[in-house]
């Protein structure tokens, strides 16, 4: 019966599945999977008395086995099954899975079965009619063949003799197959990435695999770094096998799959070259509109446009100490919202796109670090000026409108002074402010107001500080044209002044108290620290009038409230992290807009 | 000089202040002898008789003046603005904003 073509069919219509053939079972093998949960499974061996075939039974009917129900030589009627394939290098593995069975009784073993499997005629294993990728599932379907007859199929055209291998797509991989090909281009190759923990130090790399059908992160670990680290190159196609399907590590990975591949020290790699079907990155792009949508941490795809790149900033993790470079970038797109993302390490570093290039990212985290940003991640990518209709179109669009439009942004104050921007959607009074009790808790708040300067104390204005770049320390002076720094444990003859100033600042409602650094003084005073204390040293006058000046002056501030203790007092400390001159226009438009909302009705 | 009330307004409002100083911002389109041809800022075209000294550097200008008819306004002070004609749609909707009724208290 198993030599019959049916059993080689998975076609559920096909009638021997409408059956109930009696078979008798030769053996009973428990089996016990790897994993959080494993459940129980019985390996078994089916025969029809002619020819036998390894099988499964499902784990419904673990009971059965656990009852001495099922046992050694029992015959039973198969009520509900179906044939899954497994197909190896050279061989063709079939295996009879049982759903359903009634057992009918226990007698010896009948007749001497043979292994059907063995009958495969040599270097003809594999899938008849290879279905294209897309419709291809675990279970591969095979042409119903006469029985006995030695089975042969075409060769899958562009494989080298003796190796059929069949591909499976992406999509279909689980921990429950380990012998699979996947045929896929890399879309990212990470850098070697060194790391240590409890057991040792080690290192790693990955790669983002992607097919018709799905997406997938494969890493490896150690010495197949090695030994593939250098086979792949990003935007080449690969055959790959014999690597392990794992659950995904979404920690690490924001690649849209529940699994992930581990390349072993048995990987197979092999670069393909023809790659007609292969699919090029497949993106799914959302408006920048549209991210308050989109929770944090979850994955997006954008397509914008670099409206201004900003400087490389040094960020020191807390967790390991080192210092990470890190770029932001303002971007935007035709939904006119705009928006920070961030790019770390040495794609920050190397960052150097002029004339606002229109840029494809794939994969980038969302942060809610103040209304929304975007970071790039490991497994992102960004291509850069990419060839497709979407990005011309962007292109055409930004150099006829976009240059000039006005931007509506996501990103409210940001922690470091660098990276704040102005939300309009955030702005607020004073009063509002001091009313909702900004700041006063543990955490800080921010906010953007529209405020004017009423009152700038004079004195200490500034402090003298490190002028290495980045650095701002407050120097010491310990000598004549000696000043020294601790941090950076250099001495020099001349500081850097810094403005740190108080200021009396006040909207239509209240009154408050705003600290302001370095670049709040030069907004203000149109002048550095160091000039403004050159001008203190030739007349204490024009100083005093160039302080007055600056009272009277309107700006957008971006504040960060935060609970301060200082000398036993405890206050809410309004730090000016980022201020902007008003345009006008955009006022009048933002208080209009105002008026004609429903709020003013 | 005692106290004038001006009233802002724009181009269709003008019947209703006939007789009445008022105050609007448009764009000069070309001058011709002793008048001007005058956008006002909801867009309607109106002449404008101007001083002898009139001094109309920019193209957006606001006109203090008296309104004639409701086509005509007799200047009294002009006001250069710059050359930017988005401001006209800003002061424009602004100028319908305060003749509203919930708004109107707060101006005149």
């Amino acid at each position: 019966m198993f030599t019959d073509a049916p059993l080689s069919s998975e076609d559920p219509s096909n009638p021997i599945f409408d059956s109930n053939p009696r078979v008798q079972i030769l053996s009973i093998k428990k089996v016990t999977p790897g994993g959080p949960n494993p459940v129980e499974r019985h390996r078994v061996i089916i025969s029809d008395g002619v020819h036998f075939v390894q099988g499964m039974l499902a784990a419904q009917l673990n009971s059965l086995v656990l009852d001495g129900l099922a046992v050694k030589n029992s015959v039973v009627n198969l009520t509900k099954w179906a044939v899954n394939t497994l197909t190896t290098q050279q061989q063709n593995k079939r295996l009879l899975i049982v759903l359903a069975m009634e057992v009918v009784g226990v007698t010896e073993k009948i007749g001497s079965p043979e292994n059907l499997d063995l009958k495969a005629s040599e270097g003809a294993a594999g899938v008849a009619s290879p279905t294209t990728p897309a419709e291809q599932k675990v279970f591969k379907v095979e042409v119903p063949q006469a029985s006995s007859a030695p089975r042969q199929q075409p060769k899958p055209a562009g494989r080298p003799p003796g190796s059929t291998v069949v591909v499976f797509p992406i999509e279909s991989l689980s921990p429950y197959q380990n012998k699979w090909t996947i045929k896929a281009r890399v879309i990212q190759k990470s850098d070697i990435k060194h790391y240590s923990n409890q057991r040792g130090e080690g290192k790693l790399f990955s790669v983002t695999l992607m097919d018709e059908s799905a997406e997938i992160k494969a890493t490896g670990f150690n010495t197949v770094v090695d030994e593939l680290y250098d086979k792949f190159e990003e935007g080449k196609v690969y055959e790959i096998s014999r690597g392990k399907v794992q659950i995904a590590k979404r920690k690490y990975s924001n690649v849209n799959n529940d699994y992930e591949l581990n390349f072993e020290r048995g990987t197979e790699v092999r670069e393909v070259t023809d790659v007609a079907e292969m699919p090029a990155i497949k993106y799914s792009f959302i408006e920048l509109k549209a991210l308050d949508q989109q929770t944090k941490d979850s994955t997006v795809d954008v397509l914008v446009i670099v409206k201004q790149i900003g400087d490389l900033t040094q960020v020191t993790s807390k967790a390991t100490q080192k210092a990470i470079p890190k770029r932001d970038l303002t971007v935007v797109d035709r939904s006119t919202y705009s928006c920070r993302l961030t790019l770390w390490g040495k794609q920050a570093e190397n960052f150097n796109e002029p004339n606002q290039p229109v840029i494809a990212f794939k994969g980038l985290r969302v942060g809610d670090f103040g209304g929304r940003t975007l970071s790039m991640s490991g497994s992102s990518t960004m291509t850069v000026n990419p060839d497709m209709e979407e990005a011309h179109k962007l292109r055409g669009w930004f150099d006829q409108e976009g240059g000039a439009a006005n931007f509506q942004s996501h990103s409210s104050a940001g922690a470091s002074a660098g990276s704040a921007t102005i939300s309009r959607t955030e702005m607020k009074t004073f009063q509002d402010v001091k009313d909702e009790g900004l700041g006063t808790e543990e955490r800080q708040d921010f906010f953007t107001t529209r405020a004017t300067i009423t009152h700038i104390k004079p004195d200490n204005l500034a402090y003298p500080a490190c002028p290495t770049p980045n650095c701002n320390k407050k120097v010491i002076e310990s000598g004549y044209e000696n000043w020294r720094c601790e941090k950076c444990d250099k001495s020099y003859p001349k500081p850097e002044y810094r403005y740190i100033m108080s200021i009396a600042a006040a909207d239509y409602t209240t009154q408050a108290w705003l600290q302001g650094f370095n670049d709040v003084g030069i907004a203000v005073f149109g002048m550095k620290a160091d000039e403004m204390f050159e001008l203190k040293d030739a007349s204490q006058d024009d100083f005093e009038a160039a302080v007055k000046k600056g009272v009277g002056k309107s700006f957008l501030f971006s504040i960060k409230a935060k609970t301060d203790t200082y000398n036993d007092t405890t206050r809410v400390r309004y730090g000016v992290m980022r201020l902007a001159p008003l345009d006008w226009k955009e006022e009048c438009h933002s208080l209009l807009e105002t008026l004609h909302s429903p709020y003013a009705q | 000089m005692a106290q004038i009330e001006d009233v802002r307004i724009n181009g269709k409002m003008m019947g209703e202040y006939v007789g009445k100083i008022a105050r609007m911002v448009g764009k000069v389109n070309r001058v011709v002898d002793r008048s001007a041809v005058f956008t006002t800022s909801d867009g309607m075209t109106i002449s404008v008789t101007l001083l002898p000294d009139a001094k109309i550097t920019d193209t957006i200008v606001e006109f203090v003046g008296q309104v004639v008819n409701d086509t005509t306004l007799k200047m009294l002070a002009v006001y250069n603005m710059g050359d930017d004609e988005d401001l006209l749609s800003v002061v424009d909707q602004t100028v319908e904003l305060i003749h509203k009724p919930q708004f109107s208290n707060m101006f005149y």
